[in-house]
C-alpha cells in the first residue's frame, strides 16, 4: 500500500515536471520504470509481458546510456578541458594585446620621424602609419571574438553539469552558473562581432541609417 | 563655422588598444584635446565633470554599454544635443534602428579605416 502511493507520487511528479530541455529526471524515469517491473509478478497476459519486456529495454538503455556518461569523465570538462581551454584563450588575447602595443609604439615612433620630414616622404610615412593603426584595430575584433566563444564554453559546462546532476553521477564540485539575469533590456542587442559572410559593411550600416 | 580642432572630445572603449588607436587617427586628423573612459558609467561621470563637444564610443563595454550611455546622454538635460558616434562591431540591423532611436548621431562600424572616421566627424562637426 506504503509502496503504492509512494508509485503514484512519483508518477504524479513525473507527469507535472516540465518536459523542455533536461527538466525530466532521468535517474527519477529510470526508478519509476524499475518501480513498474517490480508490481509486474506472478502471471502475466501476453500484453503485459509485452509491457514487461518494453519497460525492461528502456531501464537498460537509461543504464547503459547513464554507464556512458559515467565512462567519458563528464567531471574533467569543468576541472579540466573547460579552464585550459578558457586559460588558453586568454593568452592568446593577451599575445595579441602585447604585440600590438609593441606594434602601435613602433608606429607612433615612425610618426613622430614623419613630422621631422617635409613633403612627399613625410606624407608617406604618415600614410602607412594610419594602416598601421587601421590593422591594429584587429586586436579588439579578436578579443571580442574570444569572450564569445569563452561564454559559448560556460554554457556547454553548465549543460553538462545538469545532464551529470540528472543522472545522480555526483557532481558535487560541478559549476552552477545560471544564465545570467539581464538587468539591462538591451542586453539581447550584444552580439558581438559578425562572421565574414554576415558582416554589414560601413555603406550597409549608412543606408540603414539614413532609412 | 570652422571646427575648432581643439574641442575636447571623449572616447570610450573597454579595449585600450582601441582607445590608443582612436586617440592616434584622431590626432592624426588634428583633433589632439582627447579624454578616455574604458566603460559606460566612467565616461558619464566624466561627461557631467566638464564640457565636452563630441563622444565617441563603443557599445559592447560592462557595467554600462555604450547605448545606456546613449540613452543616460540623451536623457540629461545638459547633455542631450551632445554629438555621439557609436564605433562598434555590432553590425546587426537591429542595433543600427536601436542606436538611431535613442539618438546616435552616427555610426562606424568596425573594423573601420581612417577615411570612414573623418567621414563621419565631418558628418556630425561639419567639414574641417
Amino acid at each position: 500500500m506504503a509502496k503504492d502511493t509512494a508509485n503514484r507520487a512519483q508518477n504524479r511528479r513525473l507527469r507535472e515536471a516540465p518536459v523542455d530541455g533536461l527538466a525530466v529526471d532521468p535517474l527519477q524515469v529510470s526508478q519509476a520504470l524499475e518501480s513498474i517491473l517490480s508490481t509486474m509478478r506472478g502471471d502475466l497476459s501476453v500484453e503485459h509481458l509485452a509491457i514487461h519486456q518494453h519497460v525492461s529495454e528502456l531501464t537498460q538503455s537509461l543504464q547503459g546510456l547513464r554507464a556512458e556518461i559515467v565512462k567519458l569523465e563528464p567531471s574533467k570538462i569543468w576541472q579540466e578541458h573547460i579552464p585550459v581551454a578558457s586559460d588558453e584563450l586568454d593568452a592568446i588575447v593577451q599575445a595579441t594585446e602585447d604585440a600590438t602595443n609593441r606594434i602601435m609604439s613602433a608606429a607612433e615612433i615612425v610618426e613622430r620621424v614623419a613630422g621631422d620630414l617635409d613633403g612627399a616622404r613625410s606624407t608617406e610615412l604618415t600614410d602607412v602609419v594610419t594602416a598601421i593603426y587601421e590593422a591594429c584595430s584587429f586586436q579588439d575584433i579578436t578579443g571580442q571574438r574570444v569572450k564569445k566563444v569563452v561564454r559559448t564554453l560556460q554554457h556547454i559546462e553548465s549543460v553538462v553539469g545538469a545532464m551529470v546532476s540528472r543522472f545522480g553521477l555526483g557532481n558535487d564540485d560541478a559549476p552552477s552558473r545560471p544564465e545570467p539575469e539581464l538587468a539591462d533590456p538591451d542586453a539581447k542587442l550584444l552580439h558581438g562581432p559578425s562572421l565574414p559572410s554576415d558582416a554589414k559593411s560601413q555603406a550597409d550600416i549608412d543606408a540603414l541609417f539614413a532609412s | 563655422m570652422a571646427v575648432d580642432l581643439n574641442m575636447p572630445i571623449l572616447i570610450v572603449d573597454d579595449y585600450k588598444t582601441m582607445l590608443r588607436i582612436i586617440r592616434n587617427l584622431l590626432k592624426q586628423l588634428g583633433f589632439d584635446n582627447v579624454d578616455e573612459a574604458t566603460d559606460g558609467s566612467t565616461a558619464l561621470h566624466k561627461l557631467r565633470d566638464k564640457k565636452y563637444s563630441l563622444i565617441i564610443s563603443d557599445w559592447n563595454m560592462e557595467p554600462m554599454t555604450g547605448l545606456q550611455l546613449l540613452k543616460e546622454v540623451r536623457s540629461d538635460t545638459k547633455l542631450k544635443e551632445l554629438p555621439f558616434i557609436m564605433v562598434t562591431a555590432e553590425s546587426k540591423t537591429d542595433n543600427v534602428v536601436a542606436a538611431k532611436e535613442a539618438g546616435v548621431s552616427n555610426y562606424i562600424v568596425k573594423p573601420f579605416n581612417a577615411a570612414t572616421l573623418k567621414t563621419k566627424l565631418s558628418s556630425v562637426l561639419g567639414e574641417f
